[in-house]
């Protein structure tokens, strides 16, 4: 099948270099210095002590590619409206569209059912660019497990056994998806098909909302954050609360917030890539990690004082530093309460 | 009067200029750039109505200047222990202390009188120091308002307003405190004497808690911060919680206008608070004092501080990452999450 993996950045590295050394019949699309450093030396991939080098095919210009069996968008969530209309010479009418971003995804309530039914949220996806160029049908939702970082230009340091759970977002088990995970196994990445996509999602997003705007907010890795009580004391809040919205909206997660006291202290450390982002002074990820929660509790009335309270910082420090990517279509209502 | 001002910084230095334009006799006990700038050129203070210099005598060692009338302490509230040590020769038998710190004093429960009469609060003199060593009878406390900056080494730029508010521990105004507010009243410094000082320390403090914090933790100025709903929001929940505390403990001032004379007067300003400025100068900040003295306040009275708890365990976390969190081991706050999460 032909792949098209949108967006050079470390997990589209692992996914189009596992795919492109897996013999798949796969293409990267890159810019600027990571552009020409794939067209001239290829992918490293190194995990561990073994270095690798893949040679995905690689190109700037999607019009070149025509219609692909699957477009892999991996993007940050705030290029997601600006990816779904560069992709758009890439989509056929059965192309299945991979969406890996961090957070809750646009399609979440299409499909669904319930009051909420077709809601947009406008956290992700404000001016429905992603719901009407991407759609549903060709919607893929998925979480990626793999630590891993750009180190250089073509160069990509990752976790061992990259592994990716994915769902259509229609719930359906569909040759394509199939045909994919038996690609990603050939390759070399660990694949599964999710059952229930959105308990996927929230699930991911339940470690991220919690651990990703303290690390923001203080600079400090999950080590601190989980040995201090004060902070642990914060987290358990937003995880109580994400908890409670999700089960608003008919998710029932299994882990309760006070879970987060039995977290074993000697983790080892790690840098969220949130907090990497800061670090590189490149925007951050908040609107779909945090502010999605928040707006979510308003419109099912679940209150989110301390999601509220650590995204309006958040928001307020990545603004003052820059690093806020505007999203002028989102404004979360403080006047409620 | 013979006044020695321990801690010459922004507040202290512009005390010593003052005072010392006023006709008292001043040392400055000091050290640092700062502190050598002033004893080799003077102070050169920059106000409103013009720039002047004042001479006081600039001593390295506190031994040099002696036995005083009184000693202004206006070293930052992490540092004071250390400073009750080094202020011991000059103290004579009837020398008055200023102690004049951000935030929850030392002295807040000492001859307050009621039910928490004498309770010593770890936030701020965590190993009894500042009790012992100062002692009861010496301190009278000093709530400081106005904008002071140094803005280069020996130079110190002062605002219209300088405001030393003087009260003894115990409510009402001595005779001893009538006479030090009237001699410490000189040309540009006003020294009221304020018959409940806790009034004061809580009405700057409701700003400082709420308002300044939320300006350390993401880096904006107070002009960002008012045009910020959601963080306006914040701010105003801790104001609320920081209140309910202050009426907890006795003090009934009106929060709406304290809230309402900043976010007038801050509208346009690119002010950043001074906790801001030292965390941007990897200086220690005063976070015990002006934010965990509240939660423990908070504590002690059965007021809940949830939002406050956050944002210091936020501010703390900040601090240490930085390095700028002064230890203090006697101090911790204890957060009873376990109980507030289970299912009732």
């Amino acid at each position: 099948m032909k792949i098209c993996v949108f967006g050079a950045g470390a997990l589209g590295s692992v996914f189009g270099g596992h795919l492109a050394l897996g013999g798949e019949d796969a293409t990267m699309i890159a810019r600027g210095a990571t552009l020409a450093t794939l067209k001239a030396n290829g992918l490293k991939l190194i995990a561990g002590d073994t270095e690798r080098v893949a040679r995905p095919r690689v190109t700037d210009n999607p019009r070149e590619l025509g219609a692909q069996d699957i477009v892999i968008l991996a993007t940050k969530a705030y290029s997601l409206p600006e990816a779904a209309e560069a992709i758009a010479p890439m989509l056929g009418p059965d192309t299945g569209v991979v969406l890996i971003q961090n957070g809750l995804q646009w399609w979440y309530f299409h499909g669904l059912g319930g009051a909420l039914e077709g809601k947009r949220l406008s956290s992700i996806d404000a001016e429905g660019k992603c719901e009407r160029l991407i759609g549903l049908k060709r919607s893929i939702g998925a979480e990626i497990y793999c630590p891993a970082e750009v180190t250089a230009p073509g160069v990509v340091r990752h976790g061992p056994n990259p592994k990716i759970v994915m769902g259509e977002a229609s719930g359906a088990k569909t040759p394509r998806i199939e045909a994919l995970a038996s690609a990603f196994q050939r390759s070399g990445v660990i694949a599964e098909i999710a059952s229930d996509m959105r308990l996927e999602l929230w699930k991911k997003l339940l470690n991220l909302v919690a651990g990703a705007p303290l690390a923001v907010l203080t600079g400090a890795t999950n080590k601190p954050l989980n040995r201090e009580e004060g902070t642990r004391a914060i987290m358990a809040r937003l995880t109580a609360e994400t908890i409670a919205v999700a089960a608003k909206v008919g998710v029932k997660l299994p882990l309760t917030a006070l879970d987060r006291f039995k977290q074993p202290a000697d983790v080892p450390p790690h840098k969220v890539s949130t907090l990497q982002d800061l670090e590189r002074k490149r925007p951050l990820e908040i609107d779909a990690i945090v502010g999605v929660v928040a707006e979510i509790g308003r419109m099912t009335g679940v209150p989110t004082p301390t999601v509220d309270a650590v995204y309006a910082l958040c928001r307020m420090k990545a603004v003052e530093l820059g690093l806020y990517p505007a999203n002028p279509g989102f404004a979360l209502d403080y006047k409620i309460g | 009067m013979k006044i020695a001002v321990f801690g010459a910084g922004a507040v202290g230095g512009a005390a010593a200029a003052l005072l010392a334009r006023g006709g008292h006799e001043v040392s400055v006990i000091g050290r640092g750039a700062h502190f050598e700038a002033m004893r080799a050129n003077g102070i050169r203070m920059i106000r409103p109505d013009g720039e002047w210099t004042a001479r006081p005598t600039c001593c390295a060692r506190p031994a040099d200047a002696g036995p005083q009338d009184a000693v202004m302490v206006s070293v930052k509230a992490h540092d004071l222990g250390a400073a009750a040590e080094a202020i011991q020769p000059l103290l004579g038998a009837d020398t008055v202390v200023i102690s004049a710190q951000n935030g929850i004093p030392w002295w807040y429960f000492h001859r307050l009188g009621g039910k928490w009469d004498g309770h010593r609060l770890a936030a701020v003199d965590s190993d009894g120091r500042a009790l012992t060593l100062i002692g009861l009878d010496r301190a009278v406390g000093c709530v400081v308002t106005g904008a002071f900056a140094v803005t280069a080494p020996g130079t110190i730029r002062v605002s219209a307003l300088a405001r030393y508010a003087l009260g003894e521990l115990k409510p009402g105004v001595s005779p001893r405190l009538a006479a030090l507010s009237r001699a410490l009243t000189v040309p540009g410094m006003e020294a009221p004497a304020s018959a409940k000082l806790r009034d004061d320390v809580w009405f700057k403090l409701l700003g400082n808690v709420s308002f300044s914090m939320i300006c350390v933790i993401t880096g904006a100025n107070m002009a960002t911060l008012i045009a910020d709903a959601g963080s306006m929001r914040l701010a105003r929940a801790m104001m609320v919680e920081a209140h309910r505390v202050a009426e907890a403990v006795g003090v009934s001032i009106d929060r709406q206008a304290v809230d309402a004379r900043l976010t007038e007067s801050q509208r346009m300003s690119s002010h950043k608070p001074s906790t801001l400025q030292d965390l941007e100068r990897r200086r220690p900040m005063e976070i015990d004092a002006i934010v965990g003295a509240v939660c423990e306040i908070g504590r002690l009275t059965n007021v809940p501080t949830p939002t406050i708890d956050m944002i210091y365990a936020l501010v703390r976390m900040r601090a240490e990452e930085a390095g700028c969190y002064p230890a203090n081991p006697g101090f911790a706050l204890r957060y009873d999450i376990r109980s507030e999460l289970l299912p009732s």
